[in-house]
């Protein structure tokens, strides 16, 4: 019985097929819709329960700024926003997205999927640039991953990795590559730990 | 013609008297404000939320930089997706927390990082004794308890999928028991501790 699935549901117990069914079955089931309400208000006390550790400060910023690279409104989007938008899209991130209705931020981009890396990179027709990358362990104390553009035999750096999603500082020529390194934190004036991720563009 | 956002700001200017203190602001105001692309108003939800969500994610992925990015990632589907909330997710508080928690799961799941001993109820100190501090911790102290009062193997199978991340059915190989046992003991422990927290005083209406 589907019905039966509302409480692994609303603890997240349910695997990914079995999840979805049940989003399916809650469209046409009021009932069940209902009931789930209930157990997810149940659900979500636990999690008062846990141990109150202090995030690290600069979480805050991590979250408003990846938010604000995908701003949901046509009024605010600029090139490098459109890409954002389009990169949340494509990211894994487990949301029903609504179609933003005017088509606007998807226009234009371009969008290389790196090989052998949880890696995507989009450019829009500026240049501007997301990189997401997905399931990096965390780099060696003092150093992390820097980002690089790599156009006419020269690579310029570009930012640092922080999180899954980094806007690069600068952009990206059309037929340069994309690398990634492990750099000290102090960052490297070229690309001298390994190279991660590569990706040409076209 | 002034919009909502307008319109939300001025109450903030009301009862607020500072143009940017969105102290104020109920949790759907916020989202309101939030769903128009307001990131003072999602910083305001994360300093209500965001410590119960790093707890509660630090719990499930056990590791501080992936627990950072559940965080990140579930507050990130409340900004995309806060314009989706009014009509059917209930409280702002859990749906936000409910979206942490499935990002922390994904995280965990897919590290296969396991898992989860049954809670720890000590009390740790941690942070400093402000309201919001005493507030978090009294909240913390009556869950805990209901937790308590719960059957020992409805708690363990709530305990285990919730915390740990554990699907139904390798909680059911986990534990020895048919699949059919372990949904039974999911729905009749969370209408339980629902009805227990309802006693203790806490808010725990459904919309």
């Amino acid at each position: 019985m589907i019905h039966e699935q509302a409480a692994g549901f609303a603890l997240d117990a349910l695997d990914h097929d079995e999840a979805a069914e049940f989003e399916r079955h809650l469209e046409i089931c009021p009932s069940c819709e209902d009931e789930l309400a209930v157990l997810r208000v149940a659900a979500a006390a636990l999690a008062f329960a846990v141990d109150l550790p202090v995030p690290g400060q600069e979480l805050r910023a991590r979250v408003i700024d990846a938010a604000t690279l995908v701003i949901p409104l046509r009024r605010r989007l600029q090139p490098l926003v459109a890409v954002a938008a389009v990169l949340a899209a494509c990211a894994a991130i487990a949301i029903a997205v609504r179609p933003w209705g005017d088509g606007g931020p998807l226009g234009g981009m371009r969008r290389y999927t790196i090989e052998g890396a949880r890696a995507t990179l989009l450019v829009d027709r500026a240049g501007g640039a997301v990189l997401s990358v997905r399931r990096l362990p965390p780099p060696p104390t003092g150093r992390g991953y820097e980002v690089w553009v790599i156009s006419g035999g020269s690579a310029t750096p570009a930012g640092w990795l922080r999180g899954s999603l980094t806007a690069l500082t600068r952009p990206v020529p059309p037929g340069a590559s994309v690398a990634v390194s492990i750099e000290p934190r102090g960052g490297s004036r070229r690309p001298t730990g390994p190279i991660l991720l590569r990706t040409e563009t076209t | 013609m002034p919009n909502v956002t307008d319109f939300l700001r001025g109450e903030t200017r009301t009862q607020g008297g500072r143009r940017n203190d969105l102290g104020h602001l109920s949790d759907e105001a916020l989202l309101a404000l939030v769903s128009r692309g307001d990131d003072a108003a999602l910083g305001e939800l994360y300093d209500r939320y965001g410590r119960i969500a790093y707890g509660l994610a630090l719990r499930i992925v056990r590791d501080r930089a992936l627990a950072e990015d559940a965080v990140q990632e579930g507050f990130l589907a409340v900004w995309r997706s806060a314009g989706t909330f009014l009509a059917e997710h209930g409280k702002p508080s859990t749906w936000i927390l409910t979206l942490v928690h499935r990002r922390a799961v994904d995280l965990v799941r897919r590290e296969e990082r396991r898992r989860a001993d049954p809670i720890d109820d000590r009390a740790q100190p941690t942070g400093e004794a402000t309201d919001e501090e005493a507030w978090l911790r009294a909240q913390r102290q009556v869950v805990q308890e209901a937790l308590r009062k719960l059957p020992p193997d409805q708690r363990e199978a709530i305990e285990l999928a919730y915390y740990g991340g554990f699907t139904q059915s390798e909680l059911a190989e986990r534990l020895g028991q048919p699949l059919g046992t372990i949904k039974s003991r999911m729905f009749t422990g969370l209408k339980r501790l629902r009805e227990l927290l309802a006693e203790a005083g806490l808010d725990v209406d459904a919309p």
